[in-house]
């Protein structure tokens, strides 16, 4: 519409309805681009706080698995120490997530020991010659001993033997051993968070903090957030932020969480056997909380409530 | 962000209520008469979006010389900043390197040095003006000489902030080290020191390198503090490249020639079908897309300061593209050593 230079004498100009037309659109077009600011700014927080929830004492839990280590002597032959769980998956949120140590055992190397034996075993040894000023408890269940510490920090000790990619750990009963596939959920998740630009790890630590505020009994499992994290991303299309998956997540999980979550490790059926049946009312009290927490998100306005949001004890 | 008003390539039209003699600058002898004037449509758009532009704008002395536009002196009291161009995109008849290159221009005669100078005389004393040396006029002359004709001209506006723009003398690009680095050292009373996008280089990695090297060379020569202007240069894609490289000003007319959507330049027929407004005139489309334009180049800065703000580490602060433009920036890293040794400096000063 403006070619030719220097032609024309045409009579025109804009009326007040151009005029306040492109006020209208001046106007528009600054709240977009300060909703899309508001999604940088926001993001931004998100980094933030991301450098915190990375802030792993990595040299800490060498000692510490050191003198579990020493604790054990040679008195529980088992082979070598293998992380496994959020630490495996670069899941971990500092302070939230517990570690879990697999002892690798040689199969032969058992004499025909069941899971409760050595854990049995592994109890009475970590209890008695663990420091007292460390280690603040230590718990037995059916599938590991739980050590605790005094910054709250907790290693799952679990007896496991490896074949290939498949390791065997105790079952529910803790009298058999039940195989299970970590690298299968550990494979998809890696690449999902390729396909997403390398933002769903980061959003699940975020999520992993923000549902802390759930009560009690509406806890997901991390292993629970990561799948559903996982699955309501599978044909996400939309900008690869921590933000906008945050959101999406949530809005998407709290249908998804209706159902129960097959586990593709072949640990359980599924991984959130404790919310009860499809449809359960706790599985339907969780919807709602995570409904309520995506709307509660979407209606905040600056940075800095996100960031109160996120990071509120 | 300097949103420049220009007439070229632009159609005439006649004014409905010609004329405002009484708020014009006196006549000059060397234009048509009133009866027959036809004002730019670029004043049609310093009408419509002059009061809702608060920095800086710019106009061309050409256009004030040859009255294209009504009464521009009505919006330049509400400025920090009116820059004043002398006239040299006016003059050639070629566009700039973003432009769509369709029309065929021909500058009006006469318009020179002299011409310009009366320009600037006649500029209101209270406006914060930014002047350009008449670079047209020493286009082809050694770096030396521009700056030698520069300084006597802007000794005239003592009140003015000079802007010289470096002109490459021979050849069609600017040769840092060869030409412009043995010179820093006499620009350093200029208050900013400019260069045309189109004169950096033959491709936009050159452009690129080019700039970084003389943001260097002023950042050795203790010229931190001057930044550079970056003529003709107002791309929303382009202008965080440059900037990371080191120019600090932006102007251009490219607002005025296309449609700014999510973030990149589009025609303005393309951007009437994504925003859902196919049946608009064109007044009204033109309207429209001026005004939205005006608040990206608003929001663009403020990213762009954001992205000084944490030394080029963080993309997000872009609306768009954040992505595209962090891997542009990894690229420029890899290929431009003068952005290494830098350290990806951020400019003293943005507009």
């Amino acid at each position: 519409m403006m070619g030719g230079g220097g032609g024309g004498g045409r009579s025109r100009s804009y009326s007040q309805q151009d005029v306040e037309a492109m006020r209208r659109a001046m106007e528009a077009t600054r709240q977009a681009e300060g909703s899309r600011r508001l999604d940088s700014d926001v993001n931004r927080v998100l980094q933030d706080l991301l450098v915190d929830f990375n802030d792993h004492d990595t040299e800490e839990l060498r000692r510490r698995l050191r003198s579990i280590d020493e604790a054990l002597g040679d008195d529980v032959q088992f082979e070598s120490f293998v992380l496994g769980g959020s630490v495996a998956k670069h899941t971990a949120v500092s302070g939230l997530s517990d570690v879990d140590a697999l002892l690798v055992f040689d199969r032969d190397s058992l004499e025909g020991n069941a899971p409760t034996d050595i854990l049995n075993e592994c109890m009475h040894l970590l209890s008695e010659r663990l420091s007292a000023a460390d280690a603040v408890a230590t718990r037995i269940g059916t599938l590991s001993v739980t050590v605790t510490y005094q910054d709250g920090m907790e290693i799952q000790v679990l007896p496991a033997v490896r074949s290939g990619n498949e390791f065997a750990i105790p079952n529910s009963t803790g009298t058999g051993w039940r195989i299970t596939d970590p690298y299968a959920f550990r494979t998809r998740l890696t690449a999902a968070n390729e396909r997403l630009n390398f933002r769903l790890v980061p959003t699940i630590k975020v999520l992993k903090s923000l549902l802390t505020r759930l009560p009690e009994d509406q806890r997901l499992s991390g292993y629970h957030q990561e799948a559903l994290s996982l699955e309501t991303t599978r044909n996400y299309d939309g900008p690869r932020t921590v933000k906008a998956l945050l959101l999406h997540v949530l809005e998407n999980a709290s249908g998804r969480v209706l159902e129960p979550v097959a586990d593709v490790t072949g640990q359980n059926r599924f991984v959130d056997a404790d919310l009860g049946p499809a449809d359960s009312p706790t599985r339907r009290a969780v919807a709602a909380s995570l409904a309520a927490l995506a709307r509660q998100l979407r209606s905040l306005t600056t940075a800095e409530q996100w960031r109160h949001a996120i990071a509120e004890e | 962000m300097v949103p420049s008003f220009s007439s070229k390539g632009f159609p005439y039209y006649l004014p409905d209520s010609w004329p405002h003699k009484s708020e014009l600058p006196r006549q000059r002898k060397s234009v048509k008469s009133s009866s027959k004037r036809k004002f730019s449509d670029a004043s049609l758009s310093l009408e419509l979006t002059g009061p809702y532009i608060e920095d800086a704008l710019l106009l061309s002395a050409y256009d004030l010389h040859f009255r294209l536009l009504d009464r521009p002196e009505r919006f330049f009291g509400s400025k920090k900043l009116v820059f004043i161009d002398s006239g040299g995109y006016e003059l050639a008849p070629e566009f700039d390197a973003t432009e769509p290159k369709q029309y065929r221009y021909r500058p009006r005669r006469p318009f020179g040095l002299s011409e310009y100078l009366r320009v600037l005389d006649d500029l209101p004393k209270t406006v914060p003006c930014v002047i350009a040396n008449f670079d047209w006029g020493t286009r082809y002359r050694p770096v030396t000489q521009q700056i030698a004709k520069a300084r006597a001209l802007f000794h005239r506006h003592p009140s003015s902030l000079s802007n010289f723009l470096i002109k490459p003398g021979t050849g069609a690009f600017l040769e840092i080290e060869k030409r412009v680095r043995p010179e820093l050292s006499a620009m350093r009373g200029f208050a900013i020191v400019g260069v045309t996008e189109k004169e950096l280089g033959a491709n936009l990695l050159t452009k690129l390198r080019t700039l970084a090297s003389l943001r260097l060379a002023m950042d050795h020569c203790k010229m931190q503090e001057v930044p550079i202007h970056l003529w003709g240069g107002l791309d929303p894609l382009l202008v965080p490249l440059y900037f990371i490289a080191g120019a600090g000003i932006f102007d251009g007319v490219s607002w005025l020639r296309y449609a700014y959507h999510h973030g990149a330049a589009i025609a303005w027929d393309s951007n009437s079908v994504l925003k859902g407004r196919v049946a608009d005139s064109a007044m009204r489309a033109r309207a429209l897309t001026s005004g939205e334009n005006l608040v990206v180049l608003e929001s663009l800065a403020t990213s762009m300061k954001r992205l000084a703000d944490n030394r080029a580490s963080d993309f997000s602060v872009f609306n768009y593209y954040a992505e595209e433009l962090e891997a542009a920036y990894r690229t420029m890293v890899a290929e431009i050593p003068e952005l290494r040794s830098t350290g990806s400096r951020r400019p003293v000063e943005t507009i």
